[in-house]
């Protein structure tokens, strides 16, 4: 097998962007990883959930983790670095971004970058009454008043 | 704080619904057991989410601070157990503070008897702050358990633990002796008489290839414990993830122990293939590390094997043990204690010649018992 630092492969989006990445790049997401080991990357790799602007992300945040990996479990200052570059890496994006890519990062099982989108996501939720979290989210309230009430009852616990 | 985005931006389309079941658990797994259980009312797709959720934390001092009369803990453990009832049962890991100024009044069995009944609870943690009935013991009985943490910050007569899965046993603050101790956990050895005011530590180093009691020692407890706790630990020596496993587990104890328990598992002849993991240990860097310093060792079900004498040997030449390493021999039969003498003095003729008198103070030394 060729070493994976010179052998390349070409990523497709569902819009029909290319992309060319080391092949250690592309293992970084373990669905293509299983692919190249399959033997069936022959030509670009269509990623059928994935758009351009996800996925060209998506590369970015897995170029990097390659590049600037630690260099091993103790190496604290290694894993500040890249815990910093994270950071600002998900502060340049709107929550429909950030959506867009938990589904994309679950889809093609990236642990490290679904781990930081969630994240993301529990973060906004933190310290936020359940109407806020409506709001923030768009999510449409189904319950009844009384359906409320019973839940508050339910979980008492956690409303008191 | 500032938010990345506004409302416009996400164009009223509701995403954060149509996320997978085990992606929002994943959300949820980063809150407080109690934010996450806020969020069931956000709408119905989130009524029941929280109830999956594979590790709970319910902390009784939550309410300390509120204007709730101290009379009202009753009520308030009463919720507990409702969190628990209600959650769906797939529970890994429960932390549960009790904490209050009355006598405990059966609620602590109650939760035992609940968690009990969840077969997929490996890891349990108990912070009882409350008074007990004069002799009473607490009575744990759990099947699958793999780890179980009690701190007591007041005296109990005494702990019943029957939990045959059990690995890992972190004790703290208690003023037990052995007698006040009963064990039903085959898989747990330690041999110390008295544990007071002591942590202490019972550790099976499991081989399994995925251990969630290991993986949460070395994440959550090691950093809890104080350096006066004590360690007793059961390891295969022939294994090389369990070797692995103690050396990981040493060097992230507090640097210097007092007291190590070691009892080496009869493998029953069954040796792996890894004959020459020793030599390799002893090869490289010293073991667990250079750093990592005992005061005394105790040795149980020693056979004088290779790798038991290889261990044995490099916590001697490295200076690791200060003061005793004591190996028991009486017990056994005449052969084996033979066999184990005459490891012993071989363990001996490592230490520096001790003809200078006036330097034998410090010095370490190593005996049968």
């Amino acid at each position: 097998m060729a070493s994976s630092s010179t052998n390349k492969f070409v990523l497709k989006s569902n819009d029909d962007v290319s992309f060319e990445v080391t092949e250690a790049v592309a293992r970084e997401f373990q669905v293509i990883a299983h692919i190249i080991d399959d033997d069936c990357a022959k030509k670009a790799i269509p990623l059928s959930n994935v758009t351009g602007e996800i996925l060209s992300k998506m590369i970015e945040y897995g170029k990097k983790h390659i590049e600037e990996a630690p260099v091993d479990e103790e190496d604290e200052e290694g894993k500040k670095k890249l815990q910093i570059w994270d950071e600002e890496f998900m502060k340049q994006f709107n929550m429909e971004i950030v959506f867009q890519l938990i589904l994309a990062s679950n889809y093609l099982n990236n642990k490290g970058l679904l781990d930081l989108t969630c994240c993301t996501v529990a973060d906004h939720i933190k310290d936020m009454t359940p109407d806020e979290v409506r709001t923030l989210f768009n999510v449409k309230n189904d319950y009844t008043t009384e359906e409320e009430e019973e839940i508050r009852k339910e979980n008492s616990w956690a409303f008191e | 704080m500032e938010r990345s985005s506004s409302p416009d931006e996400v164009k009223n389309v509701d995403w954060i619904s149509k996320l997978p079941d085990d992606v929002l658990l994943m959300i949820l797994s980063r809150l407080s057991t109690e934010e996450a259980m806020r969020t069931s009312l956000v709408s119905k797709r989130w009524e029941h989410l929280w109830k999956q959720m594979s590790h709970l934390v319910l902390d009784m001092q939550r309410f300390i601070d509120d204007k709730e009369p101290l009379d009202n803990s009753n009520r308030v453990a009463t919720l507990i157990t409702e969190v628990l009832n209600n959650h769906h049962g797939h529970l890994e890991s429960c932390v549960i503070d009790h904490f209050t100024p009355q006598r405990e009044n059966g609620m602590l069995n109650t939760w035992i008897r609940v968690l009990a009944s969840y077969p997929s609870l490996e890891v349990l943690e108990l912070g009882i702050v409350c008074c007990p009935k004069s002799g009473d013991k607490l009575k744990i009985e759990n099947k699958k358990l793999k780890l179980l943490r009690v701190r007591f910050c007041h005296h109990f007569d005494g702990i019943i633990v029957s939990a045959p899965s059990l690995d890992i046993l972190f004790v703290e603050h208690n003023s037990f002796t052995r007698k006040d101790v009963v064990f039903t956990s085959p898989r747990l050895q330690f041999n110390r008489k008295y544990w007071a005011g002591l942590s202490h530590v019972s550790y099976n180093i499991s081989k399994e290839e995925k251990s969630i009691a290991h993986e949460e020692f070395m994440k959550t407890y090691v950093k809890c414990l104080s350096p006066t706790a004590a360690l007793a630990v059961s390891v295969d020596l022939m294994s090389r993830t369990e070797v692995e496993r103690l050396r990981q587990l040493l060097c992230l104890w507090p640097p210097e122990m007092e007291e190590l328990e070691i009892s080496f598992k009869d493998c029953n002849g069954h040796r792996e293939e890894d004959e020459y993991l020793w030599e390799e240990i002893n090869n490289k860097a010293p073991f667990p590390n250079a750093e990592f310093r005992v005061g005394s060792v105790w040795m149980y079900n020693f056979s004088g094997s290779e790798e038991e004498f290889a261990l044995a040997s490099c916590l001697v030449r490295q200076g690791t043990v200060v003061s005793m390493m004591m190996v028991k021999s009486t017990s056994y039969p005449a052969s084996k204690k033979l066999k184990i003498e005459a490891a012993v003095a071989k363990l001996q003729a490592l230490l520096p010649d001790d003809d200078d008198d006036d330097e034998w103070e410090g010095g370490l030394i190593i005996e049968c018992f």
